[in-house]
């Protein structure tokens, strides 16, 4: 099945435009290409790993180009197509799913190009590229090329095509104080839930304060540490940002992840809720990621590693899909439709931080 | 009658200053230590359980902390209230010798070994013990004794002498991650190979597994003249996980030796 086209999320991905702006930007991609084809050409199966939206299938784009070679793309539950003659094959990274009896076409996969005849390059997200290096040692069957991350200064170039009349502000007072306090709900034996002011250090207002003197370079570190480094990701971060026509003039705070965005209205709607009285009916707090348990952030993780997913291949590895998948979409994690699930680009960072942090591999 | 000392004046602890003032000072110092030491332990335990993979080394300050709000406890009763000087010390430590002859020297082991898990950790808050008979996590590391939960969440304190008799076996030593193992049993003449790969399969897409080169997956087969007995052993990357991974991997195991068709002994390894 064509999860791209079930998930009806291809809007929501960075296109073209975006790898045409970083090309002219100073090409950032074009020794990954320069590398996936000597090695190609030397007669080594070649993987091109990248991060989700980070480039990864321009790169592969430019290889099949400059190799004359047939370009296909694996689609998840798919046979492997021939590899006769020159090939790129790009998300062969749904070549295995992880359940039982889940790595047989990637184990043709492997047979297959080390018989091809002609050079082979393939495309691996690196999520999904770093637990087959533990689980099938991959890195014995290719040669690895990574998809570089950018720096501030092609990131700069960017935003400046993407919004060239936005104008950069310093960020409020109350965001560059180091300490603050967060209202947190904690239950005290004999008490019951109480809200109590937690201090909390945030370490995001060092980056705030010489913001005054150079909003414009503010922003740019902001956008490029939260992407880091992605322009696909900082694509949708920036999107996300300046779609709202309140951010005609950005701050860093301004940029936001869609599970931050989601946390915040949260609170929000939680606060709002103990003023009214109508809070304390046990449901959930859906402010808080440490609320996820395992299971979630192993299907974030699934996702994460592929991309774009029909439900169905979730289903087989995880135990209550829907379920999990419907706390991913409640959270900004990902989108749905009744057949596919699609990682949001701007979540990405939200997404390696919540499986990363329970290493999840 | 040059011999003769009045009795007042030989008495270690004539001079205690012991009224109603006194009492009630130390009363109150120990009602504040308690209540410190519940506020930080409770205060550490929140800022734990949100602190993700990290969340044992927070814990192993609990004990500590609880530990030395105690001690200047007694120190500012002793010294502070009471004004005992070397002699007055001298006499207690008497009287508490002869009390530990009486009956109380379980209890002053059981802070000794206290003292012992506190300084020379044998176990932490958070490890994964068996101590003596007992097997579970360790959720608090008292002076007197050492509170575990079973995989039946049932709650068992253990006196700290303990230590000094019984063997202690650590399955984490302080860090999050735990070797876990599924055991499963096969007939003689299955498909051996099949059933390792299978079980291999389940144990690195299982949603629990820790994987990285220090933790890689292994699979051991033993011989038996009943069965074969196939181990998955994998490392789960919170100690919590454990029961999830084997139960996880034991049930996904089962139903792909079903669709396999690797046939299962014909007695029960108890029975065999």
């Amino acid at each position: 099945m064509d999860a791209d086209t079930a998930s009806g999320t291809r809007a929501d991905r960075p296109g073209d435009e975006l790898w045409d702006a970083l090309a002219a930007a100073g090409d950032p991609l074009e020794p990954a290409v320069d590398e996936a084809v000597e090695l190609a050409v030397a007669g080594d199966p070649v993987a091109v790993v990248g991060a989700p939206f980070g480039g990864r299938g321009r790169v592969l784009e430019r290889v099949a180009d400059r190799l004359d070679a047939t370009h296909e793309r694996l689609m998840p539950g798919a046979g492997l197509p021939a590899l006769d003659g020159p090939a790129v094959l790009a998300d062969v990274h749904h070549s295995y799913q992880r359940t039982v009896g889940g790595f047989d076409t990637l184990e043709t996969l492997f047979e297959r190009c080390a018989r091809a005849d002609g050079p082979t390059v393939t495309g691996w997200n690196q999520h999904a590229w770093s637990y087959l290096l533990h689980a099938r040692d991959i890195d014995e069957a290719f040669e690895a090329v990574a998809v570089p991350a950018v720096g501030r200064e092609v990131m700069g170039a960017l935003v400046r095509h993407w919004s060239p009349s936005v104008t950069f502000r310093a960020p409020p007072e109350e965001a560059r104080g180091l300490l603050g306090t967060d209202r947190r709900v904690y239950s005290i034996p004999g008490l019951g839930e109480r809200e109590i002011p937690v201090p909390v250090v945030d370490t995001d207002a060092l980056d705030h304060r010489d913001a005054e003197e150079d909003p414009e370079a503010a922003v740019i570190r902001r956008l490029t540490t939260l992407s880091d480094g992605n322009p696909g990701v900082a694509w949708a971060l920036w999107d996300d940002c300046v779609a709202d026509g309140d951010h005609a003039a950005v701050d860093p705070t301004a940029l936001q992840t869609p599970v931050e965005r989601t946390s915040e209205r949260a609170r929000d709607r939680e606060r709002a809720q103990r003023e009214r009285g109508t809070a304390g009916a046990g449901t959930p707090s859906g402010a808080d990621d440490a609320g996820l348990d395992r299971p979630t952030a192993f299907c974030c993780r699934l996702v994460l590693a592929a991309e774009r997913l029909p439900r169905e291949v979730v289903a087989e590895s995880v135990g209550d899909a829907d379920r999990l998948l419907g706390r991913l979409e409640r959270r900004g994690y990902v989108t749905t439709t009744d057949t596919a699930v699609a990682l949001r680009p701007a979540a990405v960072p939200d997404a390696v931080a919540l499986t990363d942090g329970r290493r999840i591999p | 009658m040059t011999g003769f000392v009045p009795v007042a004046q030989t008495n270690p602890l004539a001079g205690l200053r012991v009224d109603a003032g006194t009492v009630t000072q130390a009363v109150l110092v120990l009602v504040v230590a308690y209540v410190l030491a519940r506020l930080v332990a409770a205060g550490l335990s929140v800022v734990a359980e949100r602190a993700g993979d990290r969340r044992i080394a927070v814990k192993v300050f609990i004990p500590l902390v609880r530990f030395v709000i105690y001690a200047v406890a007694t120190a500012s009763i002793l010294g502070g209230i009471f004004q005992l000087g070397s002699t007055e010390l001298v006499a207690a430590g008497g009287l508490l010798g002869a009390a530990l002859g009486f009956g109380i020297k379980d209890l002053f082991a059981s802070v000794i070994g206290g003292l012992v898990v506190v300084f020379e950790r044998p176990y932490r808050v958070g490890d994964k013990v068996s101590l003596g008979e007992h097997y579970g996590e360790v959720t608090d590391v008292g002076l007197r004794a050492t509170r575990l939960v079973t995989p039946n969440d049932t709650e068992v304190v253990v006196p700290n002498l303990a230590i000094f008799g019984d063997s202690v076996a650590n399955a984490n030593a302080g860090a999050a991650e735990m070797l876990a193992v599924a055991e499963l049993h096969v007939a003689p003449t299955a498909d051996h190979e099949r059933a390792v790969d299978i079980v291999r399969e389940a144990a690195l897409t299982s949603p629990y597994v820790r994987l990285s080169g220090e933790h890689p997956v292994t699979v051991i087969v033993e011989d038996g003249p009943h069965y074969t007995t196939i181990k998955g052993k994998a490392y789960v990357a919170d100690l919590r996980d454990e029961f999830p991974f084997t139960s996880d991997v034991t049930r996904r195991t089962l139903a792909a030796f079903e669709a396999a068709g690797i046939e299962r002994p014909r007695f029960a390894p108890d029975e065999a």
